[in-house]
């Protein structure tokens, strides 16, 4: 038997007694704590609507997240950075916050639903379209009329930070793709770099090498990652051949015309002919294939460069970098998938983060960083260190200036992993190009509707 | 055949005397009031946490699954329409059914797989501690990190795998790439990872059977596999429940496997309800989608688990 059935009928009822107090006290202090959570969001909503942050000089806390830094890079942030913000700033101090790319997007958004983002943040190439239609993006159109950087941005990179001609986003640094290969194995094939897709084709022929069937050097390699990397090159490819992936008017999508299918038709021949090979996909963080030696040729961006020098060395003087070959030659399109900076909407102190956020975009600051972190400043007028000053940096920059974008559309986020999974089927066989090409259309039709 | 084990071992007059046997037609639980209410009490804690921590959320994620939500906007009531949309899905029903597939598959295997190495363990062989520690041993790797070790291993150019593969003349594979065998790699690893926790479970039942029942067999000229059929399976049945629906259930939740190693792909082909579920909800930020489809998820894990229980039970009385 349990010491509580011994208890006297008096003890019973004062331990009920004070079971009801705390009880009631318990539902009180759950009630004041949903009362003042909702007055915070109900305040914070109210600063941000009116656009009246506090006042620069009184003193304000800012949260910057960083996704994807190197140590250094962080450590360039903690040291350096934030300090000398600082100090031109004395009323403003910057916390910062660290995330890996993989799971960037869920906490941004997670904590945007609970009123806990950073003021802030960085974000994925194509998350805009989503965050913006959303509301969870500060507007900055009348803050970007002010700015300076905003000349020394290509236009079209500067145009990917707009949903529907509101600027919401500033890039920080570009994605370009375009074509890689390596010299030495060209030069052992005796072919000279593709300026025509019918010259990929051919040279791929030459530069694929295979052992016992299988292939164990790709002569040119699309991009397959666990993410949208074959997507993003069918892209690369759709646009060197004229295509698009919207009508005119961005209002419905185009996967059934007939370059869309041409391209694709393009693409999956290299795996029907045994000049690539589905096997080679980029996990997690894992190098491009090119970067390692298992391909003599890759559409890919800057970081294959950076990947090279991480992963083989040796193989970094023999990379070369061309816009990606067209049908006739001429004209080569190179895409860019800048990733951006952004502020919060819910963010008390929209004048601060907007100081912080043209601080850090400042062609010194932004230069430095990407240095550390391998990618190509969106600012033109970023100084150009050692990382910049190879032959291929400056044909990236170059690039850049002519460089175009994907349409920023709320369903772009998912319209990448929608693509991407079709054409996978197409290229590993499960579909025909075509009925790939459908079920994206559909599929993103669909998607464009109930938006 | 009921095994002695699984039976009270008292026999029925003896259980119709006992005060502490219900009898046919009586009260389960014969407490007077206050009794009851402190039964309550102690469990009340339990209860709390149980309401808090499972009921809540089942009814939270039930109430978001009539609403369209995108976690940034105010969740909207729209009826049944997530529901519609998720049955005219194909690409739900496509992950329902690889899900069906690698649960089915991995849970057949690995009861047999399991058993069987249980069975050799139970037998005098050299190294019984060494192998039983061997096979357990990825039980204390996490999902992902071994799910990481596994992608190497299935590196197509560099992985041993294909690397002893190709000394001996044999062509590349494309472990994580090739749409027909990604989804038996996924499985590969996860009878890995698995396998030495059930082998456990079955060790410890078989060691609960009485050597009698052993002995008795074996009087009765039952060889090996009779002896397995009849003595052995019978008795171990409430571990075989236990396996059956953990194992079943754990499949059917399958997320770290292709989240980490295939992300589903390639075209899909690894791609299971819950990392659906995942895409929808935290990548497409559809949550009253995802939230049907999880729903839709746990009624049939539910109606399952009933079903399990259900037919061993019969089985068991």
């Amino acid at each position: 038997m349990t010491p509580e059935l011994t208890q006297t009928p008096k003890r019973h009822a004062r331990r009920r007694h004070t079971q009801k107090i705390a009880a009631i006290a318990a539902a009180g202090a759950l009630l004041a704590a949903c009362g003042s959570a909702s007055k915070t969001a109900q305040s914070s909503n109210s600063s941000s609507s009116s656009g009246a942050s506090s006042s620069p000089s009184s003193p304000v806390t800012i949260s910057f997240l960083n996704v994807g830094a190197s140590p250094q890079a962080l450590a360039y942030f903690n040291g350096t950075v934030i300090p000398d913000f600082e100090r031109a700033n004395p009323n403003i101090h910057v916390t910062m916050e660290t995330t890996d790319w993989g799971s960037a997007f869920t906490k941004i958004t997670t904590a945007a639903a609970s009123k806990t983002e950073a003021d802030v943040f960085i974000q994925g190439g194509i998350w805009l379209g989503s965050l913006a239609s959303d509301e969870a993006l500060l507007p900055l159109t009348k803050y970007v009329a002010n700015w300076s950087g905003a000349k020394n941005m290509p236009a079209s990179e500067l145009a990917t930070g707009k949903l529907n001609g509101t600027q919401y986003a500033i890039p920080y640094y570009s994605d370009l793709r375009g074509l890689w290969y390596n010299t030495a194995d060209l030069a052992a094939a005796h072919v000279s770099p593709p300026k025509t897709l019918a010259q990929l084709k051919s040279d791929a022929a030459k530069l694929v090498v295979k052992s016992g069937g299988s292939i164990t050097r790709e002569g040119m390699d699309w991009a397959i990652d666990n993410s949208i990397g074959l997507q993003q090159a069918y892209t690369e490819l759709l646009y060197s051949m004229g295509g698009h992936e919207f009508n005119a008017t961005d209002t419905a999508p185009a996967f059934t015309s007939t370059v869309a299918q041409q391209a694709l038709s393009y693409l999956t021949s290299f795996y029907s002919d045994g000049l690539s090979s589905s096997k080679f996909v980029d996990v997690g963080s894992s190098p491009a294939t090119i970067a390692i030696g298992q391909a003599a040729m890759e559409v890919n961006g800057f970081q294959v460069y950076t990947e090279a020098e991480q992963y083989d060395p040796k193989i970094v003087k023999d990379l070369a970098f061309e816009p990606f070959p067209t049908p006739s030659g001429s004209n080569p399109v190179a895409l860019s998938f800048p990733t951006k900076l952004g502020i919060y909407a819910g963010t008390k102190h929209p004048n601060s983060s907007w100081k912080f956020l043209s601080y850090i975009t400042s062609p010194t600051v932004e230069a430095k960083w990407d240095s550390l972190i391998g990618e190509l400043p969106a600012d033109t007028n970023a100084p150009l260190g050692p990382t910049w000053s190879t032959p291929i940096a400056k044909q990236f920059f170059a690039l850049a200036a002519e460089s175009k974008a994907q349409p920023t559309i709320p369903v772009m986020l998912k319209l990448g992993p929608l693509v991407n999974t079709q054409l996978e089927k197409a290229v590993s066989g499960q579909a025909s190009p075509s009925a790939a090409l459908a079920a994206a259309n559909s599929g993103i039709a669909s998607l464009m509707q109930g938006s | 055949m009921t095994s002695p084990l699984l039976s009270s071992g008292r026999p029925p007059a003896a259980r119709a005397q006992d005060p502490a046997v219900p009898a046919p037609g009586r009260r389960r639980l014969g407490l007077d009031a206050g009794k009851r209410r402190a039964g309550l009490k102690f469990v009340a804690p339990a209860l709390v946490l149980l309401i808090i921590l499972d009921v809540a959320p089942i009814l939270t994620e039930l109430f978001y699954s009539f609403t369209k939500f995108s976690l940034l906007k105010p969740a909207h009531l729209v009826g049944f329409a997530e529901y519609e949309a998720l049955f005219s899905d194909p690409v739900f029903w496509h992950s329902v059914l690889r899900t069906f597939y690698f649960a089915g598959v991995l849970v057949v295997v690995g009861i047999a797989v399991s058993l069987g190495v249980a069975v050799l363990l139970t037998q005098t062989i050299i190294g019984t501690t060494f192998h039983r520690i061997v096979i357990f041993l990825p039980q204390t790797v996490s999902y992902a990190a071994g799910a990481l070790i596994w992608v190497w291993l299935f590196n197509p150019t560099s992985g041993p795998i294909n690397t002893l593969i190709s000394s001996l003349g044999g062509p590349s594979i494309g472990w994580l790439s090739s749409p027909g065998i990604a989804m038996p790699s996924l499985l590969i690893v996860s009878l890995w990872r698995d396998t030495g926790y059930y082998m456990l479970v079955f060790l410890a039942a078989l060691a609960n059977v009485p050597t009698e029942l052993y002995e008795a067999a074996h009087l009765d000229g039952a060889g090996p596999i009779r002896t397995f059929r009849e003595v052995v399976l019978p008795s171990i049945r409430p571990a075989m429940l236990f396996v059956l629906l953990t194992w079943t259930l754990g499949a059917l939740q399958m997320f770290t496997q292709a989240y980490v190693m295939t992300n589903g792909g390639p075209g899909n082909a690894t791609l299971s309800v819950v990392l659906d579920i995942y895409k929808e909800g935290f990548q497409d930020l559809s949550l009253g989608y995802a939230s049907a489809e999880s729903f839709v998820v746990f009624l049939f894990c539910l109606v399952l688990s009933l079903v399990y229980v259900r037919w061993f039970r019969t089985r068991i009385d």
